[in-house]
């Protein structure tokens, strides 16, 4: 059988069509390696390090495959020594067990790096998994306050993580400060992300989650240290209760009447529902429904009148509301900055 | 000395295959090999339908061609069908078809366990897959991490299918494990010491322990579950003390080995097809046996890795890594006694199956290399549940497993059918599945490390994923146009294929000693081995075919011999046809999916499966007679 099975032009195509491949995806951003935070960065190290490390291995595995083909194929009887002992003893023994230590050391000091922040968190951020949401708590001691899929932080330190669920596990992942963990009921755990410069950066549930885990996005909001405060700040003042005669007045009333205060909260309202994501300064954010639609009238009104359309199996019903409610509700609620 | 044509005759009478309706009862292991393969190979295609029409959803963002509903149903069947209902039953059928032929004997042991577990294994499976057609298939991912899959969270019908399927399907892989093990330790051929025996028998023997290690934990937590929501126990409510982490421990327990499952007798393939067409033994062939053995032993030790971001020590944590990355050096063994094997050979036979098999060569190589970086626990932490892992695993089974067994099943097609396969398609198949696979699962590792979770049913406009889905689109179609070829091969070549004879590919095992396809006794006499290779060996020493025992013809009788050395010990008798497997599968049936409808059944199918199993050992003609 002389068949030259394997052309070496296919494997430039093969090689370059990878090439291509992965210039395209360039496109979007190759998050887990472009690292906004010492964790990240230490991580992204190590990929390279091993990717260093792996290389060797599958060219090694290439070469010699077509190497041998190569070989065969001139078809001559003259004997030969036989070198395949030493490819088991050297290619599958000593170099991969060199390599398993070399990269098993480096992986333990990336370890110890990122387990811990170098310097103590001075803040410290509640996150709770929901179905399908994040419930993020700031607590002074006193009292906590909550916002929802959004983590505002200081740039520039760490910042500690409380993560817990008492539902279903979820996992919590900004792929551009820190790999991820679980939240997983029961077991509450400790971790910490940091983030070097004022940014956004998006994370999302990685553990499937059920229905809407696809919809799980949340967004790290790191700004300077000052603006921060200010933002904290902002947010623990409770929203104003409008008395007749207000602007959005009308709104409030609808918001109470209509039965949004049994699942959302307000503070400084009778609002006190804790099903649903606190809405206190719900203008302020960027998105609605964990970052599945930006916040602006149209979809806060739509979402408002059948959530199920966007994300089904939301604990959040239907609310065929009048018009006139469905108007005066959205206005009331694009007030709370 | 009874005269040879009345022998064979006798022989042909008493290892009749019941033809017609009364298939139903045939117990040989070539017809229940065959249906395993056939089936499993069915749940295979189906299973590949639903990874296309997901990929299809994932095409573009916010796409609506199917609910999250489907979605999750399609992602959580896709992995339980590739995992329980091809995997695992096609290496086991490859095995029942190969392992008495490659130990030169006339069956398996308990022919009668073997036909049960095929029926419990196809009965299973259209319960699982009724499930589907029905939308109410489970939908909690093939890992069924409660408190998702608890009753609070999964109330439906869903996730009971799974607990009971899963726990009923796997009797027919620990029956299955428990029949090769005694067939290979008690009924290989005289001369057949372990030394001598097919790197492929090793590897089913391996797997065959693994499973009778694994397999019980994933039986005992599906039970756990089941009974946490059908009779309200706690095993894994957190409200009463108990802790998800629990399942995830037992379901790994189970997880990490299965994938070894899969992999370690695709192994025994490619260690099979290589020496064939390299004309020459494999080089190694202690060290490649020894590296499956240790495979399969390191395999137990690694299931922590499945779970290092639900934080555990990071002194627990790194003793699971290491072991991970232990597992590269066995691993790499084998890849480079393969190499060595063609590096060595004088000359190659580049036909189909030696290019499938090499081509499996670079793939799990690949899916090798990404393996350590996931047992590094900080860059596990980062792609752990994204597509990088979809990637890793994907090149690891599909590239370690499917295409070894696609290699195999050009390999062995022959000696199944007596016909031939095309070379020209097979080739074709090879480079369109080879070119797409890669096109489409390269990709993944890139959507991973673009921060693409597994599992989504879709993602957002500005996350960037569009292109490169769109790509895997486009691999995914030529992989499966690939594959569709090899059917295609398979249809047209069991009419047209030209005729095979006994050894078409001038293999060294005792499997192509005997007439393709086989007589239903396999062998006319028991061969004698003198080596590894005994094909290859006789001829050396001048000798037509291996001499041989002849064995009883009044009943169904084989040999046994002696655990390590095979030395001829005893003549043993094997099961008649029956219809009692049948019914004792459909008892047990009634136990497992009767109590999807009502608890009663349980009780009803315990009955019914003990008068099966009276019927079962009623004693017949042969037991009379003091057998």
């Amino acid at each position: 059988m002389g068949h030259r099975i394997i052309t070496w032009r296919y494997c430039w195509a093969l090689l370059v069509g990878s090439l291509v491949v992965l210039g395209l995806g360039g496109c979007g951003g190759v998050l887990s390696l472009q690292p906004k935070g010492p964790a990240a960065e230490r991580i992204a190290e190590l990929w390279w390090f091993q990717l260093l490390l792996a290389l060797p291995f599958l060219l090694a595995v290439i070469i010699l495959l077509l190497l041998a083909i190569r070989r065969n194929q001139r078809n001559d009887d003259t004997p030969r020594r036989s070198h395949g002992m030493r490819m088991i003893i050297w290619g599958g023994a000593v170099l991969p067990a060199l390599a398993m230590l070399a990269l098993m050391s480096f992986m333990i000091g990336t370890l110890v790096d990122v387990t811990e922040p170098v310097n103590r968190a001075e803040l410290s951020i509640d996150v709770e998994g929901e179905l399908w949401w994040w419930k993020i708590g700031y607590s002074n001691g006193e009292e906590t306050i909550f916002t929802a899929n959004e983590i505002h932080i200081p740039a520039g330190e760490p910042v500690a993580l409380e993560l817990s669920s008492d539902n279903v596990i979820h996992s919590f992942w900004v792929p551009e400060l820190h790999g991820k963990r679980d939240l997983i009921p029961g077991n509450p755990s400790r971790f910490w992300i940091q983030a070097d410069q004022p940014g956004t950066y998006h994370g999302q549930c990685a553990e499937f989650c059920g229905a809407q885990h696809a919809k799980m996005h949340f967004l790290v909001i790191a700004h300077e240290r000052e603006d921060f405060m200010v933002w904290l700040e902002q947010e623990r003042q409770p929203a104003r209760l409008l008395i007749e005669g207000d602007g959005n007045f009308s709104g409030q009333q609808a918001f109470f009447d209509t039965g949004c205060s049994s699942c959302h909260t307000i503070r400084g309202t009778n609002a006190a529902g804790v099903v649903g994501p606190d809405l206190t300064h719900l203008a302020s954010r960027i998105d609605i429904a964990a970052g599945t639609l930006s916040n602006v009238t149209g979809n806060l009104s739509a979402w408002i009148v059948d959530s199920q359309q966007f994300k089904p199996g939301n604990l959040m019903p239907p609310m065929p509301l009048q018009p006139d409610d469905l108007l005066d509700i959205t206005g009331y609620l694009q007030s709370l900055s | 000395m009874i005269n040879d044509s009345n022998y064979e005759k006798r022989l042909r009478e008493v290892w009749k295959i019941p033809q017609g309706l009364a298939s139903i009862t045939a117990v040989n292991h070539r017809v229940i090999g065959v249906r395993y393969i056939v089936t499993a190979f069915i749940f295979f295609i189906l299973a590949g339908v639903l990874a296309l029409m997901m990929v299809l959803q994932l095409s573009g963002d916010n796409n609506n061609l199917m609910s999250h509903e489907t979605y999750n149903q399609f992602f959580t069947m896709h992995g339980t069908t590739m995992m329980f209902l091809f995997a695992v039953p096609v290496v086991e059928g490859i095995a029942i078809y190969l392992v008495p032929l490659m130990l030169g004997s006339r069956d398996l042991v308990f022919p009668r366990l073997n036909s049960f577990g095929y029926f419990v294994f196809l009965t299973g499976g259209i319960v699982v897959w009724g499930s589907l057609f029905l939308g109410s298939a489970p939908d909690a991912g093939w890992f069924n991490y409660v408190p998702l899959a608890g009753p609070e969270y999964s109330p439906g019908i869903n996730i009971d299918i799974y607990t009971t399927a899963i726990s009923f399907m796997e009797i027919a892989a620990l029956v299955a494990a428990v029949e090769l093990i005694i067939t290979i330790f008690r009924v290989r051929a005289p001369g057949m010491s372990l030394s001598r025996m097919p790197l492929f028998v090793w590897a089913v023997l391996v797997m065959s322990f693994m499973i009778i290690f694994a397999f019980p934990p994933l039986v005992l937590t599906s039970i756990f579950l089941a009974a946490d929501r059908m009779i309200g126990t706690h095993f894994f409510n957190v409200a009463m003390g108990g802790n998800p982490l629990l399942w995830q421990h037992l379901f790994w327990w189970f997880g990490h080995p299965e994938v070894y499952i899969i992999a370690v007798p695709a192994f025994g393939m490619v260690s099979t097809i290589i020496p064939t067409f390299s004309r020459r033994p494999i080089v190694g062939y202690l060290i490649v046996a020894i590296s499956m053995v240790m495979i399969g032993v390191i395999s137990f030790g690694l299931w922590v890795h499945h779970m290092f971001s639900s934080e555990a020590s990071i002194l627990g944590m790194s003793l699971f890594a290491a072991a991970s990355m232990a597992i590269a050096l066995p691993s790499g063994a084998q890849v480079f006694a393969w190499i060595g094997t063609i590096w060595d050979s004088k000359r190659v036979e580049w036909r189909t199956p030696m290019l499938w098999v090499t081509g499996s060569i670079v793939l799990f190589t690949i899916g090798g290399l990404t393996g350590p970086m996931l047992a590094a626990i900080p860059w596990n932490w980062q792609v752990h549940d994204t597509h990088f892992v979809t990637a890793h695993f994907h090149y690891v089974l599909v590239g370690g497993a499917v295409f070894p067994i696609i290699g195999g099943l050009y390999y062995w097609f022959p000696k199944v059918t007596g016909r031939m396969m095309s070379e020209r398609l097979g080739k074709w198949s090879f480079w369109l599945a080879f070119t797409g696979f890669n096109i489409a699962f390269f990709t993944l590792h890139y959507t991973g490390l673009m921060g693409m979770p597994r599992r989504v049913h879709t993602y957002l406009a500005d996350q960037g994923f569009d292109l490169p889905m769109q790509i895997m689109l486009v691999g995914a179609l030529i992989f499966a146009a690939g594959l569709a070829i090899t059917l295609w091969n398979v249809i047209a070549s069991l009419r047209h294929g030209p005729p095979a004879g006994d050894n078409p590919w001038n293999a060294p095992t005792l499997e192509w000693s005997t007439t393709s396809p086989p007589p239903a006794y396999n062998f006319l006499y028991i061969p004698m081995v003198h080596s590894a290779n005994p094909l290859w060996d006789d001829k050396k020493r001048g000798e037509e075919g291996p001499l041989g025992y002849q064995t009883g013809t009044d009943y169904r009788e084989t040999l046994g011999t002696t655990a390590l050395d095979g030395i001829p010990e005893q003549r043993l008798a094997v099961a008649r046809p029956s219809i009692w497997p049948l019914v004792l599968a459909l008892s047990v049936a009634t136990v497992f999916m009767g109590s999807l409808i009502d608890l009663i059944f349980v009780p009803i199918g315990a009955v019914l499966s003990f008068i099966a199993l009276v019927g079962w050992n009623w004693p017949g003609k042969q037991r009379r007679r003091g057998l």
